[in-house]
């Protein structure tokens, strides 16, 4: 006791003194050299696609483009007409699939957590079913051309109209995270179930609705599988997704973005350094989201998994 | 007076109509699709670009061909989930009216017995008249032969057989040399043997630059190792991918055998010898004679950019058709402007120390791809009015000249090509580079070469065994001379290379149920390489290890129903040699 006085005066003393100790500097060492581990690959993307060709293909450790910033690539992507007319169809396909799922599912939750509504159970069992067991392509493929949704803009966006994953957390939201009193004051009051599910229940779960939409949001801005699959061929209709799988993995593709550059007045550009620059490219507008729902997000990402 | 002067009107509106009926007639005789039903045909093709709608619609070809067949065209095309998609759509009635497979005799049995194409022998031997040039495609007896192959019935053709045949032979194994770094490591003496190249990457290590970058896929495509450093040893690396010649991976255990009941191949994949070769490119891999980014990037992207910059002496050139060594050839001059075509030194085959070089076993023609008709579609004989055209001389004119007066024009005989406006039509289709002279579709539809056909004029089996290649005919000054020294190079050796195989091995195939052992051999083999090349596996222990897996997985089963398959083949269609 006598000896670990000193000690424990000492490493009070440190702490004191200099504001933290070595467990400290351990830490945040160690989280700083995690953080740029992460970073650092996104980091070099960027990089790369900012470098001159002639000095990216030195290759080594790059921190900062050398040789000078070059906005050659960026100026190719946005002067290639498939980059263009693909963001638009990504974007709105985002923004209306993102509503339409939002509210779809919602308001399908919402009945559902009705328990004692007759056949919302049954009804319940048949939806949480498909998430286990699907049709499988063939089918699906068959069921979309009888509804005439194949090669159309649609066949992006209806069939997720519905997203299970997300009915299960908003259905556990609105059974178990929202007061029954306040639908009972709100019927008191004279409120129908429509006007209680809009005026009263939605405003309530604002941050639950932004964690799922961003999902949501994500999930509409990467796809590409319907496009592949349903429309295909129909260039007017590939979403950016699509056209961005399709630099990175099909030489005809980037064939036809190099040759648009030469158009522009630009050198023949090397396919890695345009490969960077679509990367950079693609992540961007959901970058650019989720700051403005970060607020909900933490709040929102809990909700549903407890029992309150 | 008057009834006089309308007799007159009369008589000159009969005499005018007169004349002009037998132009009418000469026009239905040149354009018989003119009276014909319009119909919108949609043709899918692997790997094209449909990106550029504006292109598309001022096609000059398309429209040609729109205009003779009367009808409209719609192009689809793909690549990640392209025959994924085709499939379903096959199987869900809403494929593409005229779209190919490789050439899988599985797939076409599969189609045939679901009916989910049609026999389009059926419609063309019902009308001759309508389809003379198809009628005599399909009446040859090298096409029913095919037939009978496939489903046993030699008069049912339920697809366009697609031939691929060369006019020059195609092999992988050649490495391309810095000419610097030859003259700087080597005295500029070109390797000739598999130690003399070997010796070449440890001097080019030596002097702080990689020996060779074999292309490779991701270590996926193992020909170009294989070619270079194990079939000049006897043996073989890989294992035949369902894709590939079943004998891939085979070593004939007596040539002078082959054609003849005593033939037999042995498959080499795990043998003692391919273990000899495996240990000299562990070696190789291991000091950087092979350059350690192999695999791990991208070979035309990254290891072009590798060799432009010389940290890389050598580079294997892809599949070892003549054209591809322009590729690198493009790629060096990009790099460096004032270069020339002495800074890139095309090697040769090698050979072993006992003076064995490489072999490289090939048919003449195979089937490269089939085009189907699916029962979904409609009007599937306004469908085979557009291949009868294509398969005309008009037809394969425009698809491998082009329109006159625009992408060619005739000084004579002789054609003379305008290879910058057939550029121009074919970056609409993602295909900017002026190193091909023909029109982006159709051009694999009876040859998968992509090589002229008169099928017209000639003999069916004639026409597909002498493919026109025009690449020398469009090509011009520097872009000529980088052909020809290609050429020129691979003549210099290609006899102590190259044997044909007997055309019955083309008609060599496997039971379907073989696939799925194919399928897992080549996993293996992939699998065990790679790891033994980076070094996680050891070769002396995990060799064993790897034959013992393979073994089990069926090797010697296959070996055994290869040397059947090509037996019965013998048997069956060995008299047409």
């Amino acid at each position: 006791m006598l000896h670990s006085q000193p000690a424990t005066a000492m490493r009070h003393s440190m702490r004191q003194r200099l504001g933290f100790n070595f467990y400290d500097v351990f830490v945040v060492t160690f989280c700083v050299l995690f953080a740029l581990i992460c970073f650092y690959p996104m980091w070099y993307v960027f990089i790369a696609s900012l470098t001159p060709y002639e000095e990216f293909v030195k290759g080594g450790l790059m921190l900062w483009p050398t040789g000078g910033v070059d906005f050659q690539y960026y100026n190719v992507i946005f002067n290639n007409s498939s980059f263009i007319s693909s963001l638009w169809i990504s974007a709105s396909k985002t923004v209306i699939g993102t509503a339409l799922s939002l509210l779809v599912t919602s308001t399908m939750a919402y009945a559902v957590s009705k328990v004692h509504v007759p056949g919302m159970k049954v009804l319940n069992l048949l939806t949480v079913f498909t998430m286990f067991f699907s049709g499988g392509l063939v089918p699906t493929y068959m069921l979309y051309k009888d509804l005439g949704l194949i090669r159309s803009y649609w066949v992006m966006v209806i069939p997720y109209a519905l997203s299970i994953t997300y009915y299960i957390v908003m259905r556990n939201y609105f059974s178990y995270s929202v007061s029954s009193e306040l639908e009972d004051a709100a019927s008191i009051d004279g409120c129908n179930e429509v006007r209680i599910f809009f005026q009263i229940i939605l405003p309530l779960s604002k941050p639950m609705l932004a964690a799922v939409g961003l999902f949501l949001a994500v999930g509409f801005w990467n796809d590409y599988y319907s496009y592949m699959m349903y429309i295909s061929s129909k260039p007017a209709l590939q979403p950016f997704a699509w056209v961005l799988r399709r630099v990175l993995t099909d030489s005809q593709m980037m064939a036809q973005m190099r040759s648009g550059a030469t158009s522009v007045g630009s050198q023949l550009p090397p396919p890695m350094a345009l490969r960077m620059a679509t990367i950079i490219c693609a992540m961007l507008p959901i970058m650019c989201v989720y700051p403005f729902l970060q607020k909900h997000f933490a709040k929102g990402i809990m909700i549903g998994a407890v029992k309150e | 007076m008057k009834k006089m002067r309308i007799v007159s009107v009369l008589m000159v509106l009969c005499l005018l109509a007169a004349a002009l009926v037998p132009f009418a007639g000469a026009e239905e005789a040149a354009n018989p699709n003119a009276q014909r039903e319009k119909v919108n045909i949609r043709f899918s093709q692997y790997a094209n670009n449909t990106d550029d709608p504006e292109g598309m619609a001022n096609d000059p070809i398309k429209k040609a061909i729109e205009e003779a067949v009367n009808i409209t065209l719609e192009y689809d095309t793909g690549i990640e989930g392209y025959d994924d998609r085709l499939a379903t759509e096959v199987m869900v009635q809403a494929a593409p009216d005229l779209f190919p497979t490789w050439g899988s005799a599985a797939v076409l049995r599969q189609y045939a017995e679901e009916e989910a194409v049609y026999n389009i022998a059926e419609f063309i031997n019902a009308d001759p008249e309508r389809y003379p040039i198809l009628y005599k495609i399909i009446n040859s007896e090298e096409y029913k032969m095919y037939n009978k192959m496939y489903t046993g019935d030699e008069n049912a053709a339920y697809a366009i057989y697609s031939f691929a045949g060369r006019p020059y032979p195609s092999f992988a194994g050649v490495p391309v040399y810095n000419t610097a770094i030859l003259e700087q490591v080597n005295d500029g003496k070109v390797p000739a043997t598999v130690d003399e190249f070997i010796a070449f990457t440890e001097n080019a290590v030596a002097a702080n630059i990689s020996g060779w970058w074999p292309y490779t896929n991701k270590l996926t495509n193992w020909a170009e190792i294989d070619n270079t450093i194990a079939r000049p040893m006897g043996t073989s690396l890989r294992t035949p991918a369902t894709w590939d010649w079943m004998w891939a991976g085979f070593v004939p255990d007596d040539e002078s055998k082959i054609g003849t009941d005593e033939e037999h191949w042995s498959l080499m994949t795990v043998s003692d010898k391919s273990k000899e070769a495996m240990a000299l490119i562990v070696d190789m891999f291991a000091k950087g004679g092979i350059h350690n980014g192999v695999g791990t990037l991208v070979d035309l992207d990254d290891g072009y950019a590798a060799f432009n910059n010389g940290t890389v002496a050598s580079y294997g050139y892809t599949f070892g058709y003549y054209t591809q060594f322009k590729k690198i050839y493009d790629s060096w001059m990009s790099a460096h402007p004032d270069g020339s075509l002495a800074d890139l030194t095309l090697g040769t085959a090698l050979q072993d120390a006992n003076g064995n070089w490489l072999r490289v076993y090939d048919v003449s023609v195979y089937v490269g791809a089939h085009y189907f008709i699916p029962t979904s579609c409609a009007y599937p004989e306004r469908v085979l009015d557009l291949v009868e055209f294509l398969a005309s001389t008009e037809g394969q004119d425009l698809i491998f000249r082009g329109i006159e007066g625009l992408t060619y024009t005739m000084d004579g005989d002789e054609v003379v090509y305008n290879i910058d406006e057939f550029v121009n039509i074919n970056k609409s289709y993602g295909y900017p580079n002026p190193d091909r002279c023909r029109y982006m579709w159709f051009s694999y539809l009876f040859c998968s070469s992509e090589l002229r056909l008169d099928l017209e004029n000639k003999d069916y089996w004639e026409a597909v065994t002498t493919p026109h290649d025009n690449t020398m005919d469009w090509a011009a000054g520097e872009a000529k001379e980088v052909y020809q020294h290609a050429i020129d190079t691979a003549q210099s050796y290609v006899d102590n290379v190259y044997m044909e195989l007997p055309s019955y091995y083309g008609l060599a195939a496997l039971d379907s149920e073989w696939a799925d052992v194919q399928t897992t051999l080549y996993e293996i083999t992939n699998r065990y390489l790679a790891q033994i090349l980076g070094g996680q596996i050891d070769l002396d222990t995990g060799w064993e290890q790897y034959r013992e897996e393979f073994n089990a997985a069926g090797g010697p089963e296959l070996e055994q129903a290869v040397n059947d398959a090509i037996a019965f083949a013998r048997e069956n269609y060995g008299s047409e040699e």
